[in-house]
């Protein structure tokens, strides 16, 4: 006996398990360390960090960094361009769902807590920062197995002479956090790949073999043919906002088959460039980016006007930003199916917030 | 103040997008329009969406008014929302202290009626309007009214100009969509799902008809314009220009729900929130000649759901529905949103599902000063 979820328009989500043909994979590499890992996975996998340490009970689950010389985030670009499509009994009686999404996604060892031998450490994945163009895939995301997903404006521009890929994206928000800062279509993000220049070729030899085997994890190469995601599902009290009506860890499996020839590009030939705003700050430290003065090129340092009609939705992204440029230590793209489904809910953090006024 | 026990923490991001309430909205610019619905699919809608569980449990029913088959399609814009939760969420500023954001936003209001159904019924019965779609242009709303409030938001481009008369007013509503139910059909990001055009506000003579012939015309005959003219302060008088189809303290019901994530069609979570939109200093009041409007829906697949909400007989071989339209109006006014209000906790069955009591927070909005007088707290 379940309580049925009640279906409406509002949620004809992409419901998992869904499939995704012939998505087109950029995989950066940038470095990080465990002192940042370890932040991120306190914070919000662990839920010991400093500020919520005396409001919440650990769960069964401890979520370490994994044990490497060398840490490193994963910036991936999945152009969902075919469209994916729910095989789930839930799914709405529609077509295909088409999106691009970018994501920052760290590995991470799950282990059960307290320790035991009957059941073994998982190498696994955490997202702390994802974006995409389409709404209902941002819903899907945070409603059902919860990852923290922001809805932008992500241009993927076609492959020209010379440039591999361009990708902007931009969000609606609040560049200098203050009482009367007004929202704009902020940049968020920039990457740019160029050619391959005759003889630029890399050579696989020369790439660290952890890493290596990480990128292998995400491209599906050698033994790795899925990874877990794991996210923590989380939904604000309406009575008090520091607090959670439903917080929960989610586990997931993506899969990718029909990969084609991997293509490596030499960390010389990308650009990438997260934007300084007070929003992307945290992501910015995060990754312990410098600032430079400036947008990258080919973008102009403009600042659009408001919108003419009152209360409209600004379009016209503001580029005139600081930037905080990455160093990527190896960068491959491919082409592949990649499958999702959600593996299970880890855990339910306990008792249920039911808030009622004195 | 609230209390609350055994609470679990919110883990925050600093770019986390869920601006919560209370908002406010100075200089918001509204065009609303009086269609008709049809009270049985929304009565339907009612019991699949309000009336939750046994109804001794709850405790009180959602019922449609009958004298009153209309719905009330708004088109809001707002170039100011100013969030009023200053209090930082961990290492987060608070919401507040973050600037101000703009937005539109376009939604079909239909007023119920919330009786309670035990021997407190006098204490629980108000109104509430429940929005059938609600669709806005920022994310951020977006998502704080679908993880926050309950309301079941879209995320839409919303196109407000004037048409090809001067003064007259143009809408269009783009949400993601399918038109057909093809597996091969990839989704539309913007897909036209309704239109709204208006000659321009009355007494101009569009549409070249008598505007005596529009109830609200009458108020702008020269004995209407008398009596308006002799006001001193307008706004007092919207609720009576509008002939009651403003409600100036308008409180949405909306199902605040949540899927499980193995198990989809599963709920882990189901209340009922209620939250107030509280109208003042209502001035540039303009009636428009019910005679030319044109509300039109797109009847695509996946927008005939939302259609049979409040119409009957949409089925799909009729591509686009001209729903009738029997006020308009426009006007600027301040709105304040607050008083959330968690008014019904459904109990859950099944799976992981923490055992979750029944709770309710009913008593309607005109009684709670009295009841907070006796009680010796507001509830």
């Amino acid at each position: 006996m379940i309580t049925p979820f009640i279906e409406s328009f509002a949620t004809q989500h992409l419901i998992p398990p869904w499939v995704s043909d012939g998505v087109r994979t950029w995989v950066f590499a940038l470095p990080l360390t465990a002192e940042k890992i370890t932040w991120l996975l306190d914070k919000f996998m662990n839920g010991t960090g400093l500020d919520i340490q005396d409001k919440l009970a650990p769960s069964a689950y401890v979520y370490t960094p994994r044990r490497l010389p060398q840490q490193y985030a994963f910036l991936v670009i999945a152009d969902h361009r075919e469209g994916a499509i729910s095989h789930s009994p839930s799914a709405p009686p529609f077509g295909k769902f088409k999106s691009v999404v970018v994501g920052l996604t760290v590995p991470a060892m799950r282990a059960p807590w307290p320790p035991t031998s009957d059941i073994a450490a998982e190498r696994v994945w955490v997202q702390p920062f994802t974006a995409c163009d389409s709404s209902t895939w941002v819903f899907s995301a945070r409603e059902i197995w919860g990852v923290d997903a922001q809805k932008m404006k992500i241009d993927l521009q076609r492959p020209t002479p010379g440039v591999q890929l361009h990708l902007d994206a931009s969000y609606i928000g609040i560049a200098h956090f203050d009482f009367k800062s007004v929202n704009e279509m902020l940049a968020a993000l920039h990457v740019e790949v160029g050619e391959v220049a005759p003889g630029g070729e890399v050579n696989p030899a020369a790439i660290d073999t952890h890493l290596q085997d990480l990128v292998d994890e995400l491209s599906g190469q050698g033994d790795h043919r899925s990874i877990q995601i794991d996210s923590l599902k989380e939904f604000r009290s309406t009575a008090d906002l520091d607090l959670a009506i439903y917080r929960a860890l989610v586990s997931s499996r993506q899969t990718l088959s029909n990969v084609s020839p991997i293509r490596v590009h030499r960390p010389s030939d990308v650009a990438i460039d997260f934007m300084w705003t007070d929003g992307m700050e945290e992501l910015l430290q995060f990754l312990e980016l410098p600032t430079v003065p400036g947008p990258p090129p080919p973008h102009k340092a403009i600042r659009p006007p408001p919108p003419p009609q009152p209360g409209d939705a600004p379009t016209e992204t503001r580029w005139a930003l600081n930037r905080g440029p990455a160093t990527v230590m190896h960068c491959v793209s491919f082409a592949a199916t990649l499958g999702f489904s959600v593996l299970d809910t880890l855990h339910v953090y306990q008792p249920f917030p039911v808030v009622y006024r004195p | 103040m609230t209390s609350v026990a055994g609470a679990v923490a919110y883990a925050q991001y600093v770019s986390s997008i869920e601006a919560p309430p209370p908002y406010h909205f100075p200089d918001v610019i509204v065009h609303a329009f009086v269609i008709d619905v049809a009270m049985g699919p929304v009565q339907q809608y009612a019991d699949r969406m309000f009336n939750l569980g046994p109804q001794k449990t709850r405790g009180f029913a959602y019922r449609t008014v009958p004298t009153w088959p209309y719905g009330l399609l708004l088109f809001i814009q707002y170039p100011k929302m100013i969030c009023t939760q200053l209090t930082d969420m961990g290492s987060a500023p608070g919401y507040g202290r973050r600037g101000i954001i703009t937005q539109t936003e376009a939604f079909l209001a239909i007023p119920l009626i919330r009786y309670g159904t035990t021997w407190k019924a006098p204490l629980e019965t108000t109104v509430d309007w429940m929005l059938p779609f609600i669709t806005v242009e920022n994310p951020m709303s977006a998502a704080c009214g679908r993880e926050v409030l309950g309301l079941e938001k879209l995320l839409a481009d919303i196109e407000i100009g004037e048409w090809k008369y001067p003064e007259s007013f143009e809408a269009k509503i783009k949400i993601p969509g399918w038109k057909t139910h093809s597996e091969h059909e990839v989704q539309d990001e913007g897909l036209t799902f309704a239109e709204v055009k208006t000659h321009p506000p009355m007494p101009t003579p569009w549409p070249g008809g008598n505007p005596l012939g529009s109830p609200l015309g009458l108020l702008q005959s020269r004995a209407g314009t008398t009596l308006v003219d002799s006001l001193a302060d307008l706004s007092l008088w919207a609720g009576r220009l509008s002939l009651g189809t403003l409600p100036l303290d308008m409180r949405t019901v909306s199902l605040k729900q949540f899927r499980d994530a193995a198990n989809p069609a599963q709920a882990i979570y189901q209340a009922l929130v209620t939250c107030r939109s509280r109208y003042t200093d209502v001035r540039d009041f303009r009636v428009f000649n019910e005679n030319g409007v044109s509300v039109v829906f797109n009847n695509f697949a996946s927008f005939n759901p939302i259609l049979q909400l409040f119409m009957n007989g949409i089925d799909l071989t009729i591509p686009q529905i001209q729903v009738p339209c029997r006020a308009a109006y426009s006007l600027r006014a301040t709105i304040d949103y607050d008083d959330l209000r968690t008014i019904y906790t459904a109990p859950l069955e099944g799976g992981q599902i923490a055992p979750v009591p029944p709770g309710s927070d009913l008593v309607a909005a005109w009684a709670r000063p009295w009841v907070g007088l006796f009680k010796g707290t507001r509830p």
